[in-house]
């Protein structure tokens, strides 16, 4: 599967993307390596596409309610025409 | 009443889908769905054929087929006539149309 192992622990799978250490982490992992200070808890964070399960998410489409790096926005909304018509938002990072 | 397939539009449609904002007929309903896994997830609202008749709310008495978003009553074409034709602010109220096609769970 392409889903990405967590680079902290190795064990769960990865379901976000920090910036500052530039590692793909579990929701554990993220919790222990950025809640240990206030440095850390500076690093932004993102949500990884829950398509390909690989990429950092681009997007947040409000009607399928989901997060999408850039391409698989791109598939997933050229599908149909009614696909197209989908609201969708920047990702803003997160630090918690 | 039917509500038209948004999908081909020619078709009638049996599910609405609130997250492409659409009503689909059983074949457009399979292929946008079947599309990728996050169309898949949409959840689909079945809709009831034949249409079901509901009462005006004022005279209980005819079909309505109107309901008024700021009265929030459903009107029958009479009733409705009598209340919105009789005011400027009431000329003014939002009332959309009662297909009668009802939503199952």
């Amino acid at each position: 599967s392409m889903t990405k192992l967590c680079d902290g622990c190795r064990v769960s799978n990865a379901a976000i993307y920090c910036t500052a250490d530039m590692a793909y982490i579990c929701l554990g992992c993220d919790l222990k390596v950025h809640g240990a200070n206030k440095l850390a808890s500076r690093h932004e964070r993102v949500w990884i596409c829950e398509v390909c399960e690989h990429a950092p998410a681009a997007v947040i489409c409000k009607a399928d309610a989901a997060a999408l790096c850039a391409s698989c926005d791109t598939d997933i909304h050229s599908a149909n025409p009614l696909a197209n018509r989908h609201e969708r938002v920047a990702v803003t990072p997160f630090f918690e | 009443m039917k509500v038209q397939c948004d999908g081909c539009e020619s078709a009638e449609a049996v599910v609405v889908c609130c997250a492409d904002e659409a009503a689909l007929c059983r074949e457009c309903d399979i292929q946008v769905h079947d599309a990728n896994k996050l169309a898949g997830k949409h959840h689909r609202v079945p809709l009831f054929r034949p249409p079901t008749r509901t009462s005006c709310d004022i005279c209980q008495d005819k079909t309505a087929y109107f309901f008024c978003l700021e009265d929030r009553a459903l009107l029958c074409h009479n009733c409705d006539m009598s209340i919105h034709k009789l005011t400027a602010s009431t000329s003014n109220h939002r009332r959309f149309l009662v297909t009668g096609v009802a939503a199952s769970l």
